[in-house]
């Protein structure tokens, strides 16, 4: 490690000064954001920055969960809504290749032992940011590392060439939803608290069994720190009542779909489509040069989310067992056989 | 969409040129040389395999291919590509990938790999499924989708614009190491059969080749002048060390060679790196690939030429299923990587 070495961070001030300077800094992992997600996770963060000499190279977010008598690691840490996060490093675009790739070894080395000695844990889960097309480091160190997806649409190019290249039938759906008396304005406290119940609604009726207080106090801590700047709440309404809508978050010069209310039931009209175009077009006004649909991996959403005519993104989800950890990990791969998961 | 098995080299090559992800390995004559010089030892049996040319049709239009091979022994594997000639990368093309919008391309890949997957459990019912997908191709999603397990895996690409642009991208010890390849008297010069002979015997000693010397010499055969380049260094006449370089469309790309080798207390490889660079730049070619970016033991040496990281997938599957939980067992004692 020669004279790098890791901190655990205790100044908000130049944490978010670090993510802004790096390209795998996101929203997520903004102090404020990690600060919240941790009260709402039951865990506890470790904010770690690591330095060559006194330069910092880069932020990595981890949070320690206890579950019963497993201690994991994760980022992000389950049940906060949020697909990845990671490390971010300072200055990447900036580096050579082979500068890169040492950097991100050696602090993820770093990271590690720390894991390891100072948390003692046996199971850690990374899920890297889309713009961090590199996983090697992880997997040269043990992780199992499977690729996710997201989507990306260009908005750099204007709002009027991103209309001409979504799908007809799009363009088409969200005109005639527009004339039959749709309306998408932005909202508020009260209209998220619609959304959210919207969607605890909807895993309902579809058999799953979400907590009675879906996300409401995580959600409400979200809005009012990042609302209006870097959080817009768009609602479609028909006659009068919320028939669609989504929540959009935007940070840099990134914005994205974070949570959207389900499909709705009325035919021939289509409220999420008109919302999420008027957040696009909102976007695109306001500077904005990329508009992120996240996640892309399921084969149910692919045909709401690629009429967009977005792009591909992979991003990483890393993992590995340490110890006695390893037997759990056999276990889980015969329940999954057992349970039919695996078609092979 | 039907699934058909291409029979003529025609039809096929013609093909070829529509889908960006092209390789030279998916041209039918390295695809029947592979056949020819593939074996998987299956249960301490060598196994020759049948490649299975397969074509997608949405009525009478191509969609894309997939060349898989299939061995058949005590158990039944499905590979592309196919093991032991030094192939790192095949798997699916679809036609006319970039020109597509989003929507369509995806489902269009997914009905494909659909389809070839139903073909391939009919026809060959592989207990263990194995595919390297080509470069830049980004959605690993219709395997997953399908149940396959899905893995990254990366090569380097250099851009190149001009030899000095390259020489200043490279790492400082990289460029004093061919600086001192220089001063001490060693030259590269094109090659021929005889020093790809040399260059074969160098990794048979050292074990870094995994394929016959009648494969690469077929290969060169077929392919010399046109595709297969060869660069040699030597000292007064002397043979030092070697690469073989495959040039196809606007790439040209290290395939084998690069034995480790002292001469001098100095590694003739960089000086020989760097001169197939420089004639790729010279001969108008847009990309110059230093195959394979995961194995950390090379990771040292390749990574001083900063290429850029471009992407593809190892894709697997087991069947039955519990084959993966011995798999898993086995694993934890022997890491795949790490």
């Amino acid at each position: 490690m020669g004279d790098r070495m890791i901190e655990i961070c205790k100044d908000g001030g130049y944490w978010d000064e670090l993510v802004g300077r790096s390209p795998h800094g996101s929203i997520f992992h903004t102090w404020s954001w990690l600060k919240i997600v941790e009260k709402h996770t039951s865990s506890k963060l470790y904010p770690i920055i690591g330095f060559k000499g006194s330069t910092p190279i880069g932020i990595y977010p981890i949070f320690l969960q206890k579950r019963k008598i497993f201690r994991l690691v994760l980022s992000p840490p389950s049940k906060a809504l949020l697909l990845y996060m990671g490390p971010a490093f300072v200055g990447y675009d900036s580096l050579k290749q082979s500068r890169r790739e040492t950097t991100f070894l050696e602090f993820q080395n770093a990271v590690n032992e720390f894991i390891r000695d100072e948390l003692r844990c046996g199971y850690v889960r990374i899920r890297t940011s889309p713009e961090l097309i590199d996983c090697r480091p992880l997997k040269w160190l043990g992780y199992k590392v499977e690729p996710f997806y997201t989507y990306i649409i260009d908005i750099a190019k204007g709002v009027d060439e991103v209309w001409k290249n979504l799908n007809r039938k799009l363009r088409v759906g969200i005109e005639r939803t527009r004339k039959e008396g749709v309306k998408v304005e932005q909202g508020d406290e009260d209209d998220l608290e619609c959304l959210r119940i919207a969607l605890y609604e909807r895993f309902v009726k579809q058999g799953k069994k979400p907590r009675k207080n879906y996300y409401k106090s995580y959600l409400r801590d979200i809005f009012r720190r990042f609302y209006p700047d870097n959080l817009r709440v768009f609602v479609a309404k028909y006659n009068g009542e919320v028939v669609g809508g989504l929540v959009v978050l935007c940070f840099k010069d990134w914005s994205g779909l974070w949570i959207g209310i389900p499909k709705t039931d009325l035919k021939g009209i289509y409220p999420n489509d008109l919302a999420q175009w008027e957040a696009i077009r909102w976007a695109c006004e306001n500077g904005f040069k990329r508009y992120e649909e996240m996640d892309a991996g399921h084969l149910k959403f692919r045909h709401f989310k690629s009429k967009y005519n977005p792009y591909v993104v992979p991003w990483f989800s890393a993992e590995k067992f340490l110890g006695m950890y390893k037997a759990v990990k056999v276990l889980r791969g015969i329940f999954n056989v057992v349970k039919g998961q695996d078609q092979g | 969409m039907n699934v058909e098995i291409v029979k003529s080299s025609e039809d096929w090559d013609d093909i070829l040129e529509l889908s960006p992800h092209t390789t030279i390995f998916h041209t039918w004559s390295w695809l029947k040389t592979m056949e020819k010089h593939t074996k998987k030892k299956i249960m301490g049996k060598r196994c020759r395999a049948r490649l299975y040319p397969l074509i997608a049709l949405d009525g009478d239009d191509a969609v894309g291919v997939f060349p898989v091979y299939h061995y058949r022994g005590f158990v039944s594997f499905v590979l592309s590509p196919p093991s032991g000639v030094e192939d790192l990368y095949l798997g699916p093309l679809i036609l006319n990938y970039n020109f597509l919008k989003q929507s369509k391309r995806e489902s269009r890949f997914f009905s494909m790999i659909r389809e070839m997957d139903a073909f391939i459990r009919d026809e060959m019912n592989p207990n263990y499924t194995l595919f390297h997908t080509p470069p830049n191709l980004l959605d690993s999603r219709p395997f997953k989708w399908l149940g396959y397990d899905v893995e990254p895996r990366y090569t380097y690409v250099l851009r190149l614009t001009t030899i000095d642009e390259v020489w200043r991208n490279f790492h400082r010890s990289l460029r004093r190491g061919i600086e001192k390849a220089r001063k001490n008297g060693i030259t590269v010069r094109v090659g021929n059969k005889e020093d790809i002979e040399h260059i074969y015997s160098l990794l048979r000693q050292r074990n870094r080749i995994h394929t016959t010397k009648d494969f690469i010499l077929e290969i060169y055969k077929k392919f010399y002048p046109k595709n297969v380049k060869v660069f040699i260094a030597e000292n007064d006449g002397e043979r030092l060390s070697g690469i073989v370089n495959i040039c196809y469309r606007d790439k040209v790309c290290f395939w084998i060679g690069a034995p480790k080798f002292t001469f001098k207390g100095v590694n003739p490889n960089e000086l020989v790196f760097y001169e197939s660079i420089r004639w790729a730049v010279e001969n108008g070619y847009r990309y110059y690939e230093v195959m394979g970016a995961d194995d950390f033991t090379l990771y040292d040496f390749k990574r001083k030429f900063n290429g850029n990281l471009t992407m593809y997938f190892t894709v697997r599957r087991y069947h039955p299923s519990f084959i993966k939980v011995i798999e898993a067992i086995y694993r934890c004692i022997k890491p795949r990587y790490g």
